[in-house]
């Protein structure tokens, strides 16, 4: 390869003209890195190798378990019994990790007028399981007890769910967005954000980013030359998060679909897109994935998706639990990898060429333990009633 | 009804595929994809990507070749297609492929960096430094630029070259290819001091590499330095004894040292 890659260099002219002169040395141009990218038979195998619970590179997906509807999803404790695929070994996300149905712990607590006004506010996503009493009633913290009244509902998850329209079309800068309803509560956190797809005034954006909302950030790059054109949006508050899920409907577009999780900063984060390479009632998708650590992002690796259905909206599912990452399309995973690098990070949207996608329905659980930072307050996300505290 | 009991024969075969795949059995999974009964593009693209996992660039070409020529928008086919031709180094076809694939995903690097690299093989130099130069990505910024190097050293011009292989050092100081071309382009432009210098980094980083040494050698010889000739052609005909240019100046050198040394008692006598 290297002889392929090379082109011959004449030395310059020598000075050391005897009658036994010296024989000029060959130097040969190499450009064998230019192709790194490149997947060698050796890569390729190790892509297949039997360690991997990972899925096929081109497979179908059956969207025939339709898209969770909001509602149903917020109902539905994720257990993982997702259907997985013909061959392919169930993804057992860590057991040490609950999704759901914890009590949140409040570093600084807000007023109890505040906290009841925020929890009692109607929105038309609320949760169910945000009226519920905690099955940690018996709980001691004063917190706690505070909040144990009919009147107040006392979440007793620790979902972070913005349910919102983002929607960035070409050339907008500007996420229109507005708030429909925030609930918020002292010992929980559960919150439903909407973003409506109205042009909210600049100044609406600036107070939400203040707020603990979501945040836009330019990738930037040293090099001269180098267009900058991929943009990150990220939720804030998500920022500490380590293992969590992060759910969203999108509606299926020639543009495409890309997020970010673990996202420390523009220099280091995981991404995945999905492109739709060609439509129809089987629409062929191409997910791929890669990470940017320390600024150089790796290879991106890609595999085709036959869906079996030309579904208009496809709901999306990330499990990030420890180093290992699942995704689910319409409930059936598809793709499965393990990186150890970024351990913490927050979650949101990436663009690139200021194309948006019409992403509704972002739902975020995370792990107990997860530090969530949301209008000034730290929030921890602590372990089950049932598994103490 | 025919065709769909076809139709699903062809899905379990590539399911089962998949599955000997997935458990590292990639010979078995071949041999599951022998003889479609009729055109899917799914069991041709199985088949082209265990054949490339294989080795069989040539049979994965036929593979892929086959979805592309059913399905000419099918830019991953088509992708993969131009790989397998890079591979065979059969740059002009892998060129055009890879264009194909620009031509409907002009932001996919990959492909961009593949039709580079082939123009250079082309000699089509300054068409591949263009390419290059339309790389966008994070993930190609290095490749990109070292492209742009090479397109730059090919062209002859060399300062532009050096400075962008300068960038690359500051990002990856111990690329061996990046220090090699370095060594070749200061001997193309009789730079001693900066061929020894890096020479003298490409051995740090790698002790043996035939690159630094041939550089100090002809650096060596250049400057008449006999003694240190010697030491050079002597640890590359150690490395590689076929080097007929080592052994011939390792000779060169010696007959030197032996006359210099014969030469200075004689003059040491004379003085006396």
């Amino acid at each position: 390869m290297v002889d392929s890659s090379a082109r011959l260099v004449e030395p310059a002219e020598s000075k050391t003209e005897t009658v036994e002169q010296a024989v000029p040395f060959r130097f040969t141009v190499t450009w064998t890195s230019v192709f790194d990218a490149f997947e060698t038979p050796k890569n390729a195998a190790a892509v297949v190798a039997p360690m991997n619970d990972r899925v096929r590179e081109v497979i179908t997906v059956p969207t025939e378990p339709s898209l969770e509807p909001l509602q149903d999803s917020s109902k539905g404790r994720t257990s993982g019994d997702e259907r997985g695929l013909q061959g392919q070994k169930t993804i057992s996300p860590n057991r040490s990790v609950q999704w759901e149905m914890v009590v949140p712990k409040m570093v600084r607590s807000a007023p109890k007028s505040i906290r009841a006004r925020e929890l009692s506010a109607p929105s038309n996503h609320s949760r169910p399981a945000l009226h519920q009493l905690p099955e940690c009633a018996e709980s001691s913290s004063w917190e706690d007890h505070s909040l144990q009244t009919p009147a107040i509902a006392i979440p007793n998850f620790c979902s972070l769910s913005p349910s919102f329209i983002y929607r960035v079309r070409q050339g907008s800068l500007a996420i229109k967005l507005l708030v429909v309803a925030t609930a918020l509560a002292g010992l929980g956190v559960s919150t439903w954000r909407h973003f409506d797809s109205t042009p909210p005034a600049a100044a609406e954006i600036q107070t939400t980013t203040r707020s603990g909302g979501w945040t836009r950030e330019r990738v930037t790059r040293m090099d001269v030359g180098f267009n900058r054109a991929r943009e990150l949006v990220v939720y804030r508050p998500s920022l500490k998060a380590t293992d969590c899920r992060f759910e969203f409907n999108w509606r299926v577009d020639a543009a495409g679909v890309g997020w970010v999780f673990r996202a420390k900063d523009t220099a280091n984060y995981y991404a995945m897109r999905i492109k739709v390479l060609k439509p129809g009632p089987s629409p062929t998708l191409s997910v791929e994935h890669f990470a940017v650590y320390r600024g150089i992002e790796s290879i991106r690796a890609e595999k085709v998706l036959v869906l079996s259905k030309g579904d208009p909206i496809l709901r999306i599912r990330m499990d990030i639990a420890g180093p290992s990452f699942t995704l689910f399309i319409g409930g059936i995973a598809v793709e499965y990898w393990t990186d150890a690098r970024l351990s913490a990070g927050g979650l949101g949207f990436f663009e690139e060429w200021h194309q948006g996608s019409d992403v509704q329905g972002v739902r975020m659980s995370f792990a107990p333990g997860t530090e969530i930072q949301r209008d000034g307050l730290r929030l921890f996300v602590n372990a089950p009633a049932s598994g103490g505290d | 009804m025919l065709s769909a009991v076809v139709t699903s024969t062809m899905r379990n075969q590539v399911d089962a595929a998949l599955a000997l795949r997935s458990a590292g059995r990639l010979q078995e999974a071949l041999d599951l994809l022998i003889s479609p009964g009729e055109y899917t593009s799914d069991f041709y693209t199985v088949r082209g990507e265990i054949q490339f996992a294989l080795g069989r660039f040539q049979e994965a070409a036929g593979s892929y070749f086959t979805v592309v020529a059913a399905e000419p928008d099918n830019t991953f086919a088509q992708y993969h297609l131009a790989i397998c031709l890079h591979h065979l180094s059969r740059w002009g076809e892998a060129a055009e492929t890879f264009q194909r694939v620009l031509d409907s995903d002009p932001h996919r690097d990959n492909a961009r960096l593949g039709l580079g690299a082939c123009l250079l093989h082309l000699h089509r130099v300054e068409e591949a430094l263009a390419n290059f130069d339309c790389c966008w990505s994070d993930a190609s910024r290095w490749r990109a630029l070292f492209g742009k190097a090479i397109a730059l050293q090919l062209l002859g011009r060399w300062n532009e070259a050096e400075a962008a292989y300068q960038r690359l050092l500051i990002s990856d100081p111990k690329s061996e290819e990046v220090l090699s071309n370095l060594i070749a382009m200061s001997i193309e432009t009789h730079d001693l001091e900066a061929a020894t210098h890096f020479s003298m980094r490409l051995l740090d980083v790698s002790p043996r590499s035939m690159t630094a040494l041939r550089g100090l050698a002809a650096v060596a010889l250049e400057r008449k330095e006999y003694v240190d000739a010697v030491r050079y052609c002597g640890r590359i005909v150690d490395q590689a004894p076929d080097c007929v240019e080592a052994w011939r100046n390792l000779r060169f050198a010696t007959d030197r040292v032996i006359a210099l040394q014969r030469h200075e008692p004689a003059s040491t006598a004379g003085r006396k």
